[in-house]
């Protein structure tokens, strides 16, 4: 059925292997024990996030967008197949500096194209950084849904945008330009919901630091 | 070179002074304990007025330096409580123009980072800060400190010491919590709030409120509240180093001295290979020779600030600081002690 080869990332929370399945590219992604949580507070995470991550993509996947198929869901080893798409982390080209400002516009501006469907979808990511989308060339594919929600509201969607800003602001040095054309094409399509998110995503960032 | 730093961003004052090498010569500090309830900024701010002269003295004396060694003086700019902030600059202002040194402006959070860094001897960490008011996971990147998540709603010492002042206990809370803690047998599953490498206390508060309504032990209660809290910190901290690609970790802030959470975040360290260094309780709380140090840097770097433009910022941003002394485009440069 399955066969494993080698392993293609860690994150932050699983390892991503390199597989087939059924003669298909795959990968599997293996959620880890975390020894620095309490065992139960560990255990309902990671089946929390696993069944949440599966449901998400697929509802994801359903209101039209990029996401990867879902192969396989084994909640007794927590382990997910997935198609294995063929992209490149954001990451990798937001922070390239000798990627062009014209690349980079392009890409922003398909990703808050495509953030604007999913929230529009009601899904919110809940991890929006430039490692768990992966532009394909012509569009982004969403990955890493596990902190998404299906019932978010200002507040989750607000923080999605903001995860955007502080991540642009972290990668590249044109940050605010890339901003500006990402809540664009955000609004334009989420056209419903954009004004009151984008002034959520403000009051986020300029929450109190110091309390 | 040697620089005298004074903090006062919120319940600490504190002053220290420190040599080019990182040698912290003296370090004087008081904190401010209210009688009852949480800070009240004015009362924190005039505490600080009364206690400064006596630990600028102190600080003095015990460093064997001469006022005709000291360089500059450095103090907390911001982020902070205004009249607390104010406090410290009004000091720093007089002795700047009775010495006639230099006005270096230090970054709170920045500082917390750059003593650590210094220490530690590593290169470009992450911060983990997690103290009253200040909950962030922080690092040098794209030219310039960044947060990379932080707390949505309350400081992680604030909800604690909330959370422990509402089941009887006394400033500082977070302590107290520790103690009962260690204590504590059962653990509840609370809620566990992580958005990205943001996190948030507010749920959390309102659920350990409810289980204190049911009859819970105070121990359990405590003992719970920290594993998940805690776990909440490490997590954060794991998913900016994880995003960044960086192996070393340090600490800062009241709440890393507790030893529950230094030992949770050395299990996430251990099996990513990332190394971790927690500064001693008195460089790791506030403090001034962290603010001397910085202001070692800063002032090296050509920063400098004219006494009619001293003006404190309570709500600097971490990424408005200029790093002069970090050199390259996207990541740390060497430390280079003058
Ligand atoms: N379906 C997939 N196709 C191709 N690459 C993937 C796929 N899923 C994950 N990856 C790669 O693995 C990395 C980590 O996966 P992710 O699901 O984000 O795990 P984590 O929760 O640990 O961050 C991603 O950033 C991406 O580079
Ligand atoms: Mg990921």
């Amino acid at each position: 059925m399955e066969s494993e080869t080698e392993s293609l990332a860690e994150g932050a929370e699983a390892k991503i292997h390199l597989a087939t399945f059924l003669g298909l590219p795959a990968v599997r992604k293996v959620r880890l024990r975390k020894a620095y949580r309490h065992e139960a507070l560990d255990a309902r995470l990671r089946s929390e996030r696993i069944r949440t991550e599966a449901r998400l993509l697929r509802e994801a996947r359903r209101a039209g967008l990029r996401t990867p198929v879902i192969y396989d869901l084994d909640l007794s080893r927590e382990t997910l197949t997935l198609e294995r798409l063929e992209g490149t982390p954001l990451t990798e080209i937001l922070r390239d500096p000798s990627g062009s400002p014209e690349r980079r516009q392009e890409v922003v501006r398909h990703l808050g194209r495509a953030l604007g469907r999913l929230h529009a979808a009601s899904i919110s990511h809940g991890d929006l950084t430039g490692s768990n989308v992966l532009w394909m060339g012509t569009d982004v594919a969403f990955l890493d849904l596990s902190l998404g929600s299906r019932t978010p509201g200002l507040e989750e969607f607000g923080i999605d945008l903001h995860l955007v800003e502080e991540d642009l602001r972290t990668l590249c040095a044109d940050a605010e330009a890339l901003y500006e054309i990402f809540q664009a094409a955000y609004s334009e399509a989420n056209p419903r919901d954009a004004a009151a998110i984008r002034e959520r995503a403000q009051e986020i960032k300029g929450r109190v630091r110091y309390a | 070179m040697v620089v005298l730093g004074i903090e006062s961003t919120a319940h600490t004052a504190s002053v220290g002074v420190v040599d080019g090498s990182a040698r912290v010569r003296s370090l004087a500090t008081d904190m401010y304990r209210p009688a009852h309830g949480g800070i009240h900024p004015r009362e924190a701010a005039n505490h600080h007025a009364e206690v400064f002269p006596e630990l600028v003295e102190r600080a003095l004396v015990s460093s064997g330096v001469d006022v005709t060694e000291i360089e500059a003086i450095a103090f907390s700019q911001g982020p902070g409580l205004g009249p607390c902030l104010r406090s410290g600059a009004t000091v720093a202002r007089t002795l700047a123009q009775a010495w006639e040194k230099p006005l270096v402006p230090v970054n709170h959070c920045v500082a917390h980072l750059e003593i650590a860094r210094v220490l530690s001897g590593f290169r470009d960490p992450v911060l983990l800060y997690a103290s009253g008011g200040n909950t962030q996971v922080v690092a040098f990147s794209n030219g310039r400190y960044r947060v990379l998540g932080e707390t949505l709603d309350l400081g992680i010492g604030n909800f604690l010491d909330k959370l422990a002042l509402s089941l009887g206990a006394t400033f500082p809370g977070g302590p107290i919590l520790e103690k009962w803690a260690r204590e504590g047998r059962d653990v509840e599953a609370l809620p566990y709030s992580v958005h990205g490498m943001d996190v948030s206390f507010s749920g959390l508060f309102t659920a350990a409120r409810a289980a204190v309504a049911r009859g819970i032990r105070k121990e359990d209660l405590a003992l719970s509240v920290e594993l998940t809290a805690y776990a909440m910190l490490c997590e954060i901290a794991e998913r900016g180093l994880a995003h960044l690609g960086s192996r070393e970790l340090v600490l800062g802030g009241g709440v890393a001295c507790n030893a529950r959470l230094r030992a949770m975040v050395e299990a996430m360290a251990a099996p990513r290979g990332i190394r971790v260094y927690s500064p001693p309780p008195s460089l790791c709380v506030d403090n001034g020779a962290m603010i001397a140090w910085n202001g070692i840097l800063a002032h090296a770097g050509g920063i400098t600030t004219e006494i009619e433009d001293s003006v404190v910022l309570p709500r600097q941003r971490t990424d408005q600081v200029d790093a002069p002394w970090r050199a390259g485009p996207s990541s740390g440069g060497e430390v280079s002690p003058p």
